[in-house]
């Protein structure tokens, strides 16, 4: 009977601590698998190139929707289409990008050479380049990509790839960390963001 | 060794809260090193600093494998269904469903703070789960049977696409606690009946009863949001012609749920009756202790709403 007594307040206080650990967990529907790329040029940085791999549920649906002669792949009406909807509202698509480019905030206005193409394995890519317009030499820059309200998981790869032209002359390193400055909306968590270094 | 004796109580209360302040502390989201990755769980697991961090890092990582292997069986049932196979998708939509309501959203605090404020018993905890679930999971198939839904609009822009929906339920919400800071009130202003050691006042016994509809109602309300990993599930299933059985895995998926919301309903009301033993037993307080935690839920239920309306328009 003790014994028993004993579970309850066992399960009580498990009971407790569980109600609150759901709070601060992710909630996504869509994963986003995400790759960076940053050229380097004399100046120093120069473009961001994006790719979004969407989960295959996803994809799916977003097969459904877009590909309107439903051939399987994105033609390049579709593909404007797609880039229209996606892109043409900046205070849709700002909110999952995050630039602090040597203290500076920086938000995106412009997204080049957009592509749209189904993978072997039927999943939806994006790839994309932000124009970085500026002079980035030597320094500590932060970009990330993260959802406030964690409807997507924008899961990012380990590091950011660097492809320096001939003449560039900086060379850069990136560390996926945690930004304790940037506070998620919903439950207080903080998202990950690379750190970049540049010398 | 007494169970029951007051240090029992204060060391595992403390503990919980020690356990909650581990929980609510800082944690990170995992990187991917290609879809497939091993390494996936080493880094999540790597990089957490609590116990709690890695359990609740699992979680994430289960339900994005769950969610992953869904579409295999939604697949498997077109190729050709058997018994098994219907089976086994029905239980995996079922697994993600209880798995997908561990994440924020889905009526968990509005249920926790009802019951862990309101004395209720473990049957109304499975209707107010069933309840949540089952408009919570309605809401995606009248959209998918009855709208033109734009999905990659909806993905990246939820909060206006469902604005009209989402406003509606946390009004709703907030008529719902509105009316309980009400009925608190008259219930503090009711004369008690101290002398009798338990708890009793003029016009209890009436409100017991009405008090049973507002559990169900606000966890109606909340669930009016339509749930969007349903409607993936639903505009998946369709793609792949099986539409009939994706209402059925949503279905199941509600189920999930249910299930977990339950769960999380029994540790609360088992709480609520805990400490309610503990505190409102006591003679000299019975009746200020209660109308106290009324106030408590009724206003914290009041704030969460109000937070949920702030959060539409910020």
């Amino acid at each position: 009977m003790k014994y028993f007594k004993f579970f309850k307040y066992i399960s009580f206080v498990s009971g407790l601590s569980f109600f609150y650990i759901p709070l601060v967990l992710a909630h996504p529907h869509v994963w986003v698998y995400t790759d960076l790329t940053v050229f380097l040029n004399e100046k120093g940085f120069d473009t961001l190139q994006v790719q979004w791999n969407f989960d295959e549920m996803y994809s799916t649906a977003l097969l459904m929707e877009s590909d309107t002669n439903h051939d399987g792949y994105f033609d390049k009406a579709e593909s404007n289409q797609l880039f229209k909807d996606v892109f043409s509202d900046l205070k849709m698509i700002q909110p999952f990008m995050y630039f602090d480019l040597g203290g500076q905030r920086f938000s995106p206005k412009k997204f080049e050479n957009f592509k749209a193409w189904v993978g072997e394995d039927g999943s939806v890519y994006y790839r994309f380049l932000i124009p970085l317009g500026g002079d980035y030499g030597g320094g500590d820059y932060r970009i990330g990509f993260f959802d406030p309200s964690q409807y997507i998981s924008f899961e990012q790869g380990l590091e950011i790839e660097f492809i320096s032209e001939e003449k560039a002359q900086i060379h850069c390193v990136s560390e996926l960390y945690k930004e304790k400055k940037v506070t998620l909306s919903y439950d207080g968590a903080h998202p990950e963001i690379y750190k970049i270094v540049c010398e | 060794m007494n169970f029951n004796s007051l240090f029992f109580n204060v060391f595992f209360c403390a503990l919980s809260l020690v356990l909650m302040g581990f929980s609510l502390s800082d944690r990170v989201s995992t990187a991917h090193e290609g879809r497939d990755s091993v390494h996936f769980d080493e880094v999540s697991q790597e990089r957490s600093v609590h116990v709690l961090d890695i359990a609740a890092e699992k979680i994430k990582v289960i339900q994005e494998k769950v969610h992953r292997e869904l579409p295999k069986y939604i697949k498997a049932l077109k190729s050709g269904e058997s018994v098994w196979q219907v089976l086994i998708s029905f239980t995996v939509a079922f697994l993600y469903g209880v798995v997908h309501t561990l994440g924020p959203g889905h009526a968990k605090t509005i249920v926790s703070t009802y019951f862990l404020t309101h004395k209720s018993s473990y049957f109304k905890g499975i209707l107010l789960g069933l309840s949540f679930s089952i408009t919570h999971v309605s809401g995606s198939i009248i959209l998918v049977f009855l709208t033109n839904i734009s999905l990659k609009t909806l993905i990246f822009n939820s909060d206006t696409q469902l604005f009209v929906v989402k406003f509606v339920s946390y009004v709703a919400l907030l008529v719902v606690s509105l009316f309980m800071v009400i009925r608190a009130f008259r219930h503090a202003f009711s004369p008690a009946l101290e002398e009798t050691g338990a708890h009793s006042c003029m016009h209890c016994a009436v409100r017991e009863k009405k008090k049973d509809k507002e559990g169900a109602l606000l966890t109606f309300s909340a669930g009016l949001v339509p749930c969007t990993g349903s409607l993936i599930i639903l505009l998946y299933a369709m793609a792949h012609d099986v539409l009939v059985y994706g209402v059925l895995m949503v279905l199941f998926l509600a189920l999930g749920m249910s299930f977990t919301l339950i769960g999380i309903g029994f540790c609360a009301i088992f709480a609520q009756r805990r400490y309610s033993d503990l505190l409102v037993g006591r003679k000299a307080y019975s009746h200020k202790v209660k109308i106290a935690i009324e106030f408590v839920g009724a206003f914290l239920l009041l704030a969460l709403s109000l937070l949920f309306l702030y959060s539409l328009y910020s």
